[in-house]
């Protein structure tokens, strides 16, 4: 077979990035290690997100209007989460549990939302059960919706993942009279996250 | 939770902590292990007090276990377990960029090294370290897996990851705990040979000859493809890189038995055990019965043996047991979506009446009891429900007196088709509010719908939509003509594909790791499928969920000619 340029260069790329892939397998080796020795750290970014206009239900299956909901007068700490998520859910929604109590104890009025990931399993039976789990108080609530209407609000806040399986562990804060977001990338304890609250919200 | 208690336990379970460092020896915990009690119970109670506690998140005690995670979050046994991150079979999982490293007996209690765990030959001493195989920690014993979870301490030394809770057990607990991890997953199950993996697919008396041909046909294709090593897996194992290994060292032949019941269903759990003692296999694959799936599905769940997607109509309806994977609910899932649908059209108060016809045969039982069931989590007040046996002439008078009875009113009809006359005369009837009837008991019939009853009438249709599965099943097709299987009936085989499809990617994620609730485990980290799938738009898996399919659409007859059917609703409607 006569090998042009062209497909020479494809070639070659394969070859280099088979050796890439074989790289890989190591590297994927030394995240496992390194995963065991260090916790991930947190990152963060102020950014702009443009809330879609979708009526999504709570828990109670009441309508709950997205952009409403998200524009509240008190502050918002919003996640993506689902019910039968391993990991990264468990820990997200019990440092919201944690955090609501400790900022119900500073009479701090704050509003939290839980969006699920998994719409067309996570119901609203499924979501009333997860939040009663974590010992949920009045002001957090857990949405689901239509497929279409979950993979937009994702797409928004620039949290789409095509496989649930996928998704990062990302919190969202905003306070009242602004319009940007605090977007956090990471799991965090409850004084982390009340800290990152406060540095936005201060007393 | 209150944060005293919190912070006593913990100072408690410091201490215990201390004192176990201090007695290097290790006696509290190895006595306890070698000793005829562990944590003052038998043994078999300490492994079902113990597989409680890693499942449930409940302490002997019946008291939620209590952890801190990230730290500083205090987190009940209540909200999340071990099995939540590492699964019930203890071999972990992958969410995202987190890890959850195995903690089964087998894994536990050996090194954990980067690259395989089987011994490499040559042992690649010329290689640079980043290429070698290298130890990431030594192996658990006893007393150093206490530690773990007591204190988040590695064997290395080092700090296990802040998401792994940190847990206050005290003694006595501890030792369960580390008594069930040590029999968890310990060593492979049954059906598995060096060479061998051992299916079998459970086929009742009475499914009718071609429908039996059609599963078992395309299923032995299915297996026969897996077994040619069309990627020479066996050789890889030999030559490939030493990384590789691990993964292709995990091929095996698949052997598939057929296990055919006989007689009253009441004698099938011993034909069954009979079969398992005879034939030790890893998993149930696919079947098909032309009546109950119970009688299977507790064999299964008392032998902790996974089954997939059985082919049949009476899947069994319950969010606790865990072996079977359905591919929906059946009927009952019908009968969910007609009140789901029904209440989001605004029918809610008590003056509109609900009537629900039904007979009394398992599908039409099933779908009444799955929209009374629904119904009533939905807040609504009992339907109307009518049975309507043999003695019934569903005429004009039976028409008129429930007009008269019920003016207004939005039907349920889960009549056959041999009842389609009544329907129509029901549905076009000036008193009828909304009637909803089920496209799987009424077949072709549907479509014979009087023009004035179309904008009244809904049906439930579980399934895709005839003009959106064409493409796939043409793929099925090429599929089977290919494999030189006759097309037998288009609707089992392109499921009997699925399975195979499913069966190859649930495998494939086990690697080497033959556990049966790894398996299952394993397929239920899969990503949702919409291209391998004909009969429905889409199946999803998670953890524990055990119907694939959520959705069912209700449709109505458009004013086409002919006319078609045409979705009013989502895939899922909540």
């Amino acid at each position: 077979m006569r090998i042009s340029t062209s497909n020479g260069l494809i070639f070659c790329a394969i070859f280099v990035s088979l050796l890439l892939t074989g790289c890989a397998g190591h590297d994927m080796h030394a995240m496992h290690k390194q995963m065991l020795q260090t916790p991930t750290a947190t990152t963060g970014s102020i950014r702009m997100f443009h809330t879609p206009d979708v009526t999504l239900i709570n828990q109670e299956r009441m309508p709950v209007k997205l952009t409403e909901v998200l524009s509240d007068e008190r502050p918002v700490l919003l996640q993506f989460v689902y019910a039968t998520c391993t990991t990264i859910c468990p820990v997200l929604s019990a440092g919201f549990s944690s955090l609501q109590e400790k900022l119900s104890e500073e009479a701090v009025e704050t509003r939290f939302i839980s969006i699920t990931i998994d719409p067309e399993h996570d119901n609203p039976e499924i979501l009333k059960r997860y939040l009663a789990k974590y010992d949920a108080q009045p002001g957090w609530d857990f949405l689901t919706g239509s497929k279409k209407d979950i993979d937009q609000v994702m797409r928004a806040f620039d949290s789409y993942v095509s496989n649930k399986m996928s998704h990062k562990p990302l919190t969202f804060i905003k306070v009242p009279g602004e319009s940007k977001w605090l977007r956090l990338n990471g799991l965090m304890g409850t004084q982390e996250l009340y800290n990152e609250f406060r540095r936005i919200h201060p007393k | 939770m209150n944060l005293n208690d919190l912070l006593q336990r913990l100072q408690l379970v410091l201490l215990y902590s201390l004192l176990l460092v201090c007695a290097l020896t290790g006696t509290a915990i190895a006595n306890a292990a070698t000793s005829p009690t562990i944590g003052g119970m038998l043994p078999e109670e300490a492994l079902s007090a113990g597989e409680r506690m890693y499942r449930e998140g409940i302490l002997p005690s019946g008291k939620p276990m209590l952890a801190f995670v990230q730290g500083d979050i205090p987190v009940k046994g209540s909200m999340f377990s071990c099995e939540s991150c590492h699964l019930r079979s203890g071999l972990g999982s992958a969410e995202g960029t987190r890890i959850v490293f195995p903690v089964n007996a087998a894994k536990l209690y050996i090194p954990l090294r980067h690259g395989a765990d089987i011994p490499i030959t040559p042992t690649r001493d010329n290689l640079s370290a980043a290429f070698k195989p290298g130890e990431i920690r030594p192996a658990y014993s006893d007393e150093s897996l206490a530690q773990a979870i007591w204190s988040g301490q590695s064997p290395t030394g080092e700090m296990l990851d802040e998401t792994m809770p940190r847990y206050m057990l005290d003694e006595a607990e501890m030792a369960i705990m580390v008594y069930y991890l040590k029999h968890l997953s310990a060593t492979f199950s049954p059906g598995v040979t060096d060479s061998e993996i051992h299916l079998a697919t459970v086929i009742t008396e009475g499914v009718p000859e071609a429908k039996r041909e059609a599963v078992l046909k395309t299923l032995t294709a299915y297996l026969k493809v897996k077994n040619s090593q069309n990627r020479p897996q066996t050789k890889r194992a030999k030559r490939g890189p030493w990384y590789r290994q691990q993964r292709f060292t995990s091929y095996r032949h698949l052997i598939l038995s057929v296990w055919e019941l006989t007689g009253p269903a009441e004698t099938w759990q011993q034909q069954l055990e009979d079969f398992y003692a005879a034939d030790p296999v890893f998993a149930l694959i696919g079947g098909l019965s032309s009546g109950k799936w119970e009688p299977i599905h507790n064999f299964c769940e008392a032998n902790r043996l996974p089954n997939i997607f059985p082919l049949t109509e009476q899947p069994v309806v319950n969010d606790q047991d865990w072996y079977t994977l359905y591919f929906s609910k059946g009927p009952f899932q019908e009968g969910e979506a007609a009140a789901k649908f029904l209440r989001g059209t605004g029918i809610k108060s008590t003056a509109e009446k609900v009537v629900q016809l039904y007979q009394d045969n398992p599908a039409s039982k099933r779908l009444a009891a799955g929209f009374s069931e629904t119904w009533k989590n939905l807040g609504q007040p009992e339907p109307i429900n009518l049975l309507i046996n043999a003695d019934v002439p569903l005429d004009k008078a039976y028409l008129q007196t429930l007009t008269d009875r019920y003016p207004g009113a939005s039907y349920l009809v889960w009549l056959d088709a041999s009842n389609f006359g009544f329907i129509n005369q029901l549905a076009a009837a000036e008193q009828t509010g909304k009637l909803i009837a089920s496209v799987p008991l009424l077949g072709e019939q549907v479509y014979r719908l009087a023009e004035s009853a179309r904008s009244k009438a809904y049906f439930t249709h579980p399934e895709r939509l005839s003009e959106n599965r064409k493409l796939r099943e043409t793929v099925v097709k090429k599929w089977l003509q290919v494999h030189k299987v006759p097309i037998i009936d288009m609707d089992i085989q392109s499921k009997v594909y699925f399975i195979g499809w499913m069966l190859s990617g649930g495998l494939k994620m086990l690697s080497n790791e033959y556990y049966q609730d790894y398996f299952l485990d394993s397929l239920d980290m899969m990503n949702d499928e919409y291209f391998s799938i004909t009969n429905y738009p889409r199946v999803s898996f998670g953890q524990g969920q055990r119907y694939a399919v959520k959705g069912c659409y209700i449709v109505q007859l458009d004013q086409s000619i002919p006319p078609k059917l045409v979705p009013k609703s989502n895939w899922v409607i909540q």
